[in-house]
């Protein structure tokens, strides 16, 4: 019972938790050789709160991704500022973890355990804190049988466990997940969203989480920002998610906040591919 | 993932086709040439005994395996290093890439003269000329493999908290190993290719020297006897490598 105890104080340190702001940040890039600016993102506007799970929603090519690179800070906004607890984002940190698409983002010479050893072996703890740690962290992602598996040995979705383990055992003030779960099979997906959403109440971690799909989005999220189409994406939209867990999608509400969002989504389109 | 060891059946068919080639090779040059223009497999190996009861086959092979060697190992000591500063910093790459781009299409052999000229006709010579032709090859699969290591990778240890050093040392490096072993595979193979030319050239011992030297004396037997224990020290070295690599670096992500 104490060791439960202890886990669970562990991964809900309320240290790590933090807010995001989003100052009217614009991102747009300038090509050398044509000299010509092409914004990707523009008067981005966005206050998420200690604990909420967002999602920005939006079609492809509209800069979600974009905007999530910045707020890791792979890349420095061209307008505008992003502060985490009021302080200015000025590069990647460890209180900013990112779960990537990719399964190239973890490390094939790693088992699964040394994977998520390794953010804490970067910040200095020893050899047997990091091993508690993941030993607690692949428990919460259900891969505690699984430590000694190299990335080659498991599945895509195994994979994305280990990336969200890893992220986490890290402790960062802020998960941001870039379409964790795009590359997955439809069961495979809906099994993680159901454990994410566990995850997520358990830790009570900040979430920003990138998608194109409006389901997922509705499963996961307090709040749903939906970008414009790009080039130069805005917010068009932001909506609240006011229903408890577990989701079922047969509920009525969320088929109605589906159609709505679509709906949004739709008429983006078409207002876009007027101008276009 | 693929073992070095091969299946039985697969080592049968080898050792079938090897069979089926000797007795090919045996009555094609007992029928149709003098053993002078083409010697046996029979008459090959009686040569070969010869050669390396008197020790000097021997000898040959330690020569040339000992220049191959040691200008292979200190080589790849040079490029390893000098490939991770140019993978990873874009001056160094700057400084550097416009002699790795114009050096590695200069084969080794074309130095020979000025190098014997400038360090003698010695050891020091032929094993430079290895040295060279080992750099450029894994030079480049160096720097090959640190520009190839996927963009997300790098962010998730920046991430994760790892600093220039620390994702140097912790994520640029292994990943650049298996880029690096194969690098290193091709580069035998060329030093056995050099390290015969420049024995043909310029040196008085090597499996090189056997070969070029017998043609003096018609010795076709012996000229054939050089060219098996190349093939097969060539194989089994590579053999080596890979049993090394599949041993050590499998999970990398090297093939063997």
């Amino acid at each position: 019972m104490s060791k439960i105890n202890s886990s669970n104080e562990l991964i809900q340190n309320k240290q790590s938790r933090g807010s995001l702001t989003l100052r009217s940040v614009g991102f747009s890039y300038t090509t050398s050789r044509q000299q010509h600016t092409t914004p990707i993102l523009e008067h981005i506007d966005l206050e998420i709160s200690d604990g909420e799970f967002v999602c920005v929603l939006g079609p492809s090519g509209c800069g979600k991704t974009t905007l999530l690179n910045l707020v890791a800070g792979f890349h420095s906004p061209t307008q505008g500022e992003i502060l985490l607890d009021g302080s200015a984002i000025t590069g990647p940190s460890a209180n900013r973890g990112v779960v990537f698409q990719g399964e190239d983002a973890l490390f094939p010479w790693l088992t699964a355990k040394e994977n998520v050893k390794f953010g804490l072996k970067m910040r200095g703890h020893t050899d047997v804190e990091q091993s508690e740690i993941a030993n607690r962290y692949l428990e919460l992602v259900h891969l505690s049988s699984h430590g000694e598996k190299f990335p080659s040995e498991m599945s895509g979705g195994m994979k994305q466990r280990v990336q969200i383990a890893r992220i986490l055992a890290n402790q960062p003030q802020v998960l941001l997940m870039d379409e964790p779960f795009g590359a997955l099979d439809a069961q495979t997906r809906s099994k993680l969203q159901t454990d994410l959403v566990q995850i997520w109440m358990k830790t009570k971690k900040t979430v920003l989480f990138i998608t194109h799909d409006i389901t997922e989005a509705i499963l996961l999220s307090t709040r749903i920002v939906l970008l414009t189409k790009g080039p130069g994406s805005k917010i068009a939209q932001t909506i609240e998610v006011n229903m408890g867990h577990p989701r079922r999608r047969n509920n009525s509400r969320f088929g109605e906040l589906w159609e709505s969002v679509n709906d949004t989504i739709n008429s983006e389109e078409s207002r876009t591919s007027v101008t276009a | 993932m693929n073992t070095p060891l091969r299946s039985r059946t697969t080592r049968q068919i080898y050792i079938g086709s090897i069979v089926f080639a000797l007795v090919f090779w045996h009555l094609i040059a007992t029928k149709y040439f003098e053993p002078a223009f083409f010697p046996s497999p029979l008459a090959v190996l009686k040569s070969g005994y010869e050669l390396a009861t008197s020790g000097e086959l021997i000898k040959h092979i330690y020569d040339s395996l000992f220049r191959i060697i040691l200008g292979f190992l200190i080589g790849s000591a040079i490029a390893i290093p000098v490939g991770l500063l140019m993978g990873s910093s874009q001056l160094f790459r700057a400084i550097l890439e416009p002699y790795t781009e114009f050096f590695r299409f200069v084969p080794a052999i074309a130095w020979l003269t000025p190098v014997v000229l400038w360090f003698g006709i010695g050891e020091i010579s032929k094993i430079l000329i290895i040295i060279y032709t080992t750099v450029f090859i894994v030079l480049i699969n160096t720097v090959v493999g640190v520009s190839n290591i996927p963009i997300n990778r790098l962010r998730a240890a920046a991430c994760l908290g790892a600093d220039r050093l620390k994702t140097f040392r912790f994520v640029i490096w292994p990943s650049t190993i298996p880029f690096i072993l194969t690098g290193m595979r091709l580069a035998m193979g060329n030093s056995f290719a050099t390290v015969v030319s420049a024995e043909m050239i310029a040196a008085d011992n090597g499996l090189g020297f056997l070969i070029f030297n017998s043609r003096l004396w018609m010795a076709t037997d012996h000229i054939f006897v050089g060219i098996i224990c190349l093939g097969v020290l060539g194989v089994l070295t590579d053999r080596i490598f890979r049993v090394l690599i599949w041993r050590y670096a499998g999970h990398y992500g090297a093939t063997t």
